[in-house]
Parts: C-alpha cells; structure tokens; sequence
C-alpha cells in the first residue's frame, strides 16, 4: 500500500512541476526570445511583466472548446492525453538527489527515451483526427522526425553510459560526481544530443511538425483553449525532461564538482533544476538566432549527417577507451 | 490486492485492443488499437519483473512496428475514406488461432519448470546483459530473428491496407487479393 501511496505522491508533484514549469517557460519565451529580438516582452504587469501570466493562463482557461465536428471524435479527445502521458512518465526517471527519484530501474536511461518515444504516435493521433490538411502533413513530418532521430539520440546516450558502465541514471551522476562532467570526454555526444533533443521535442529550427509559417500551427492547427493548452504543456514537459536529461547525461545531473555527493542535500534538486533551465536558455537562444529548416534538409540532416557521424563517433570512442584501459590510462569498469 | 486490480485492468486493455484491432472499421484505428495492445501487453511483461522485455516492447513494438504500420497505411491512402475496409469473419484462421492458443496454455500451464522460474531481471545491468546478448551461447542468434519482426510488420501493413474494393477495371477482390498482397 505505502508504495502506491509513493507512486501517487509522486505523480501529484510531477503534475504540479509540470504546471509551474509551463508557466515559467512562457514566461521564459517571452522575455529570452524577446529580448534576442531586440525586444523587452512584457513590461506593465507586475514586477518585470511577471503578472502577463496570469492573464496568459486564464485566457487559455477561459476560450471557448470549438469542436469541429468533420473530426475523428474519439482521438481527436484523445490525442492531448496519448502526448501529454508519456511526456509526464519519462519525468519520473530523472534522479533529483541521492534519494530523490521516483523510478530508479538499472536501464533507465533506455526505458525514459522508449516512453518519450511514444510522443510522436500522440502527434500523429492528434494530425489524423483533425481531418485537416495542414494538420495531417504536420503529423507525417513529426513521424518520419521521430523515425530520423531516435537512433542518433540513443547511439549520443551511449556515450555516457560507455564511459560510466551503467545506464542507470543515478550511477552515471555519480560517475560524473567522482571524476568529470561528461560533456568535456565526449563534447560530439553532447553537441548532437543536443540537437537531436531540439527535434525530439518540436523546437523552433526543428519544429517541422508545426512550422507556423508553413502549416497554421501544423498538427495543432484544430485544437483550441485548454485542448490546446495540453498541447503545450506536454511540449514543455518534453522541453524539461530533455533538459533535465541533458543536465543529467552530460552536466553532472544534481552534483556540482568539488562537492561531496553526499553533503548536498536539499541543494541536489536546486541544482539540478538550475542547470535544467541553463539547458533551456541555450534552446532558446538556438530558438531565436537560426531560421527555420526546409522539411528537405531536416530530413537529410538526421539521416546524411547525424546517423553516419555519431556511429563513427561511438566507433571511435570505443576504441579509445579500449586503449586508454589497455594502457592503463583508464580504470574502466569494474 | 492492488496487484491484482492492475493485472485486470492491464488484461482487460490488452483483450480490448486485440479484439478492436481486429474488428474495428478503419485501418488507422485498427493501427491505434494495436498500439494500445503492445503498450498493455508491455505493462504486463514489467509488472512480471522483466524490465527489459518491458522497454524493448515498448520501443520496438509500440514506437518502430506502430510507426512504421501508420506510416504505410499514409502512404497508401489518398483519401480519409480508403482507410475505411469490409470485416468480414474469417472461420479458419480462428480455428488456428484457438487450437494454437489452446496447445500455448497447455504447455505452459503442464510445465513444471516454466512454472518455478524466477526472473532475474531486477539485477540486470548493462554490462551483464551485453554479456548475454553478444555470447556465442546467448543470445545473438534469437535476437536476430527477432528483429525479423519489421519486415514482418512492413509485409502485415501492406497486406492489411490493400485495395480490397472493386478496381476500375471491374475485377473483384478475389482477382486481385494475391497480386497486391
């Protein structure tokens, strides 16, 4: 019983993180992208225009539900909740602290990225249920993305797991915790993690699946007020979870260097949201200083480029830790 | 009792969503009640205790064979209504279906080792299970006919969307049912 009531606590607070998240990062878009414009964002409400939100999250509450009725009724419903489950899940895995983590399996690295996974068949659901053009084209692009950049994604998370031994997220901070932050031994890895995070979860020079400019709004183009809203909020929580992952795989998760893992305490989750956030600045920056790619060169890049050079890299990284064990320069595992 | 109430739940979606894949009207639902069929059957093999059967369904079935299904049924209708088809029973395969079900269940419920057997899973890490992956005695050989299970799922999704209906032509689907599949 005390374990369900844990699993049920800790939906509670992953919903809730979820909630404060997606307020924060609109109020992050605003301000971040705004001034990588050249603009100030919101300025009259409340200290720094923080109170904009405010109207921002009564006004998705409030809209009217349009429903259009050529629509697949079923999943059009459905939709929302298919991206918006797997999004808050994948949430669980990541370790907050020594004994701050919900879900804490030996292949949890492997089992987070199979339920993110899942997203793209929410999209899809959500573009064929709208019985519209521009949605459904959106729908296809975001499955032929989610076919192109998994497998760079998985083979760039096998860089921290190659160099930690284990693909459990909590060894591998502790890996970090006791030697250095990943991202220095395997920046390739990071660099197109990175990337392919960007296109995991639909961000603006990646964001093919809805390319305002292109498609209306792509798959979201029939969904309205709070139907709309989940959209969004499943965005974000992608956006954080990637982040946090990233933090987790390459910054050293919720350690800082020099520091005693074990003497954090209360500050693992502060820093670890901290560089969470650090990580979604840098999408935000990408966000607002590259145009958009044509659906062509999307596709070519994941396929031409990013496939061919992380398996090289993986190769390569092998064999260097191969020799550098052999030579005695490297512990390895035990 | 919790365990109990998950495992009906997980065993009444899975009968759901095999019994809606079959029969349901149109194929990009048929596709979505498969889905929700791996996912189930997914949780079913997690709450068993063999987590990496657990994940590898769900990245295997759930995200490549779901994908790759809808992917062909997109490519191969035009219209929203070519994905709608005839249900028509079929008696003999569900012949088949029920005899082969009935010698699974008697062979796994008559065998006393299958029975007794424990799962391991809860201490697999990465480096044991590579171990016994790439072994020579392990399992190198079972995986890579596993992994046949695309091609499969490819040749399935064909079959499934193809053009049942009357051709231009005039010919019935019976004259066409071998050359498309």
């Amino acid at each position: 019983m005390a374990m369900w009531l844990k699993a049920l606590l800790f939906a509670l607070v992953g919903i809730v993180v979820m909630l404060v998240n997606g307020a924060f990062i609109i109020y992050m878009l605003r301000k971040v992208l705004g001034h990588a414009h050249l603009r100030l964002g919101p300025t009259e409400l409340g200290p720094a225009g923080l109170a904009q939100l405010i109207p921002d999250i009564l006004k998705l509450l409030t809209k009217e539900d349009r429903h259009p009725n050529q629509t697949d009724k079923w999943l059009y419903c459905l939709a929302p909740i298919i991206v918006f489950v797997p999004s808050l899940t994948a949430f669980a895995f990541i370790p907050y602290g020594e004994k701050l983590v919900a879900a804490n399996p030996n292949l949890g690295l492997l089992m987070m990225i199979a339920f993110l996974s899942v997203v793209p068949i929410g999209i899809f659901a959500a573009g064929w249920a709208s019985r519209n053009k521009y949605a459904l084209i959106g729908a296809m692009r975001s499955v032929g993305g989610a076919i192109s950049y998994e497998i760079p994604l998985l083979l760039a998370a096998l860089a921290p797991v190659m160099l930690s031994g284990s693909a459990n997220l909590s060894d591998i901070v502790h890996a970090q915790a006791g030697g250095i932050w990943y991202i220095l031994p395997c920046l390739p890895s990071a660099v197109i993690f990175f990337l392919c995070a960007q296109m995991e979860t639909n961000q603006t020079p990646f964001d093919m699946a809805e390319a305002e400019g292109e498609l209306v709004a792509g798959f979201s183009t029939e969904y309205s007020a709070m139907r709309f809203g989940f959209m969004y909020l499943s965005e974000f929580a992608g956006n954080f979870t990637m982040a946090a992952l990233i933090a987790t795989l390459f910054l050293g998760g919720w350690t800082l260097p020099g520091v005693d893992p074990a003497t954090m305490g209360v500050f693992g989750p502060v820093v670890l949201v901290l560089k969470t956030y650090l990580v979604i600045f840098c999408f935000m920056m990408v966000r607002g200083n590259f145009s958009r790619y044509r659906v062509d060169q999307y596709a070519a890049l994941g396929w031409k480029k990013l496939i061919p050079i992380t398996l090289g890299w993986t190769l390569l990284l092998a064999v260097i830790l191969k020799v550098l064990q052999m030579v005695g320069l490297w512990g390895g595992w035990s | 009792m919790l365990n109990a109430i998950a495992f009906g739940v997980l065993g009444f979606a899975l009968l759901l969503g095999a019994v809606n894949a079959v029969t349901a009207g149109n194929v990009v639902h048929a596709a979505f009640w498969l889905l929700e069929c791996a996912c189930a059957s997914a949780g079913f093999i997690w709450f068993l205790g063999a987590e990496y059967i657990a994940i590898i369904q769900l990245l295997v079935y759930a995200g490549a064979v779901g994908i790759l299904v809808i992917f062909t049924v997109m490519v191969t209708h035009r219209s929203y209504e070519d994905a709608e088809r005839q249900v028509r029973v079929a008696w003999l395969p569900l012949v088949f279906a029920a005899a082969l079900f009935g010698l699974l269940a008697y062979g796994i419920l008559t065998n006393q080792t299958l029975a007794s057997m424990t799962s391991a899973a809860d201490s697999l890490t990465i480096a044991e299970f590579g171990r016994q992956m790439f072994s020579p005695d392990g399992w190198t050989l079972a995986f890579e006919i596993a992994s046949l299970v695309l091609t499969v799922g490819l040749i399935a999704a064909v079959w499934w969307t193809r053009d049942t209906d009357t051709d231009a032509d005039g010919s019935t689907p019976a004259d066409t049912q071998g050359g498309d599949a």
